[in-house]
């Protein structure tokens, strides 16, 4: 069966060189040492599925200095940040003009087939002193008014240019007004310590989410909850019907508001009642975090860092059973990262398909990623005993 | 540069009797982990018990090495695994670095050598090794390991390992063999039921009970691979035979540099 991606060929992406991922299935689950690109190939698919949206670059490529903290957007591009999302060259000169290129290709039922990235340095003149002292005193600490005013007379910053080719054959019909053309292209400026405005923020061509390790805890559920409610008629008996495919025990879901206390999301239950969300264990909440993802991606992709993270080893088995139904039921195509072989088992148990299973094993020799096929994924583990990590 | 050979066959009593010609290569048995070559460790099970079944064997190759040589032994348990466990050993090793991949299991009497061959061939094939167009041969092309398949007990005849210990025995243990012959064909079937006759009515019961009553003289109590291993099955006397030197020359053509 096709796939949203059937194929990814990343090359410039951080450390990333020339990845090929070929054969790719509606689970994709990704083992390596640390530092072998696996979360780089999770943050590449999701800006090659919104290519076009400057903050969605701003965003991922903050990703990793704001990972654990409850704060993930930023007020300012963060210029360097930007700039090691391109594959950086080793020992070039500080003479040479910085100039760097991501190429994403891709076959698959996604109407993106290319993305191309260009990023150059570019300089401007300073901005006013005023302006300047007040921005900090907003939103900058002591510690970075180190400027000189001869430093200040000139900014820096960064050209972004951003080629996308679209198959206009397979978009949806309802979105062609999105994507009018087979070949876009954008270009956006970054200045260091400036915020970036943008007049529209283009939609993304295939819709896709990411759950982080840090979500478990920092997740805000209650609002994300809130907006599904607000925002789609049905939302939350959508909700219900995927988390009761988790646990039929659940009854319902509500807001509840003490004078006391703030609003908690209390989930009623068949044996406990009218219980608030932080009784339940880790395996349920961490399956209520995914089923509210899960609905605003339909036909898309979702990208899972640290699959194992928070989940005790006991309740793998029907976290994983029930994503992979969930997702291919809504055919969503999953992308996973773990440490775990428990977690690598748990998505091999008897009740899911192998077939849709396939497994890359990234290294951080150069070598080409390893692909396993579910069936050999399986033999390996149960008839061998085998680490594929 | 250490040469990496990987052989799988097909039970624990080949590796056995594989090892005894690896001896003449100055090879080690390495028993402790931290002294095997990191090329092989991937191939140690890191998960008990294997499949849910807590009888069953942990699946790790016998591995031999010296400075120059390392030799992992693979017993698939069965001809069905041959090719499956080629392909998952290849999987997590670095393949590209193998010397030479060998294969070696009986022929049995339902198939002749050269169909069991053929079907093995077809297997072996979307695996992408260099594969050897005749039985015996060693295939060598550049960049790719040498890849062959041995088929007991001479890559042409019918019959299996033990036609071959037959032949050892009738040069060392003339008298057991002797005796084992007499006390295998004076056997009253009539007092054993058609459950205590299966195996040994299998078309190499028979040849299975002479070897098995040999060695249950030479190693009471033990298995046949424990006196493979112990006594004088391959010896220097028994390497002037055909079938062992067509074995050994199988050997040196995939080991030899």
């Amino acid at each position: 069966m096709s796939q949203v991606f059937d194929r990814l060929q990343i090359s410039g992406y951080r450390a990333l060189k020339s990845v090929n991922l070929s054969q790719l299935g509606q689970v994709n689950i990704f083992v390596g040492d640390n530092n072998a690109g696996k979360t780089s190939i999770l943050e590449a698919i999701s800006i090659l599925c919104n290519p076009l949206d400057p903050f969605q670059w701003l965003e991922v490529s903050q990703r990793r200095l704001y990972l654990g903290r409850s704060q993930l957007m930023t007020l300012r591009p963060n210029i360097e940040a930007l700039k090691w999302t391109f594959n950086q060259k080793i020992g070039a000169s500080n003479d040479e003009i910085y100039q760097a290129e991501i190429l994403i290709e891709a076959n698959g039922t996604a109407p993106i087939s290319e993305l191309k990235a260009k990023l150059g340095e570019i300089y401007g003149s300073g901005v006013e002193k005023n302006n300047q002292k007040s921005f900090e005193k907003d939103i900058s600490s002591p510690e970075e008014e180190v400027s000189s005013p001869e430093i200040d007379s000139v900014r820096a910053g960064l050209e972004l240019e951003i080629e996308v080719n679209i198959d206009s054959e397979k978009i949806p019909s309802g979105q062609m007004s999105l994507f009018p053309l087979d070949q876009k292209r954008e270009i956006f400026l970054f200045w260091e310590n400036e915020r970036f405005v943008q007049r529209r923020r283009s939609k993304p061509i295939v819709k896709n989410a990411t759950i982080f390790p840090s979500y478990s805890s920092s997740e805000p559920i209650l609002e994300r909850l809130s907006q599904i409610i607000l925002q789609k008629e049905n939302g939350k008996n959508e909700v219900l019907e995927l988390i009761r495919s988790f646990d039929d025990n659940i009854l319902d879901i509500q807001i509840l508001s003490t004078p006391t206390a703030t609003a908690t999301l209390y989930i009623k239950h068949k044996e406990l009642g009218l219980a608030p969300l932080y009784v339940f264990g880790d395996g349920f909440k961490r399956a209520l975090v995914i089923a509210l993802t899960l609905l605003t991606i339909a036909n898309g992709v979702l990208l899972v860092d640290e699959i194992e993270t928070s989940i005790h080893v006991s309740a793998l088995g029907s976290v994983f059973s029930w994503l992979i139904e969930t997702c291919r039921r809504r055919e969503i195509q999953l992308f996973v990262t773990t440490h775990s072989l428990e977690a690598i088992d748990a998505m091999l148990e008897p009740q899911i398909a192998t077939d849709n299973v396939v497994a890359f094993r990234l290294n951080n020799n150069g070598q080409a990623p390893q692909r396993f096929s579910g069936n050999l994924l399986h033999r390996l583990r149960s008839e061998r005993g085998l680490d594929v990590r | 540069m250490v040469r990496y050979c990987y052989i799988v066959a097909e039970g624990p009593q080949d590796i056995e009797f594989l090892i005894c010609f690896f001896k003449s290569y100055s090879l080690k048995r390495v028993t402790l982990l931290s002294k095997l070559d990191s090329f092989w460790e991937p191939l140690v099970p890191k998960t008990f018990p294997i499949n849910d079944d807590l009888m069953k064997r942990v699946p790790v190759p016998v591995f031999l090495q010296n400075s120059e040589l390392s030799v992992a032994l693979h017993s698939a348990i069965g001809i069905t695994r041959l090719s499956n466990t080629i392909e998952e050993s290849l999987a997590i090793i670095p393949a590209s670095e193998i010397f030479g991949i060998g294969v070696f299991l009986d022929a049995d009497d339902v198939e002749t050598p050269q169909e069991r061959f053929d079907k093995l061939k077809a297997e072996l094939f979307p695996l992408g090794l260099s594969l050897p167009s005749t039985l015996g041969e060693v295939m060598k092309v550049k960049g790719s390991p040498k890849c062959g398949i041995f088929i007991a007990p001479n890559n042409n005849d019918s019959g299996t390992l033990e036609d071959i210990l037959l032949e050892c025995a009738k040069l060392n243990y003339p008298n057991l063999l002797s005796l084992s012959t007499n006390y295998v064909s004076s056997i009253d079937t009539n007092q054993l039921t058609s459950s205590d006759l299966k195996d040994l009515n299998k078309p190499a019961g028979k040849n299975k009970a002479l070897i098995s009553s040999i060695s249950s003289i030479l190693r009471p109590g033990k298995t046949l691979q424990v006196s493979i291993r112990d006594n004088r099955w391959i010896d220097e006397k028994t390497m002037a035979l055909d079938s062992i030197k067509l074995i050994k020359k199988f050997l040196d053509e995939f080991i030899l540099p």
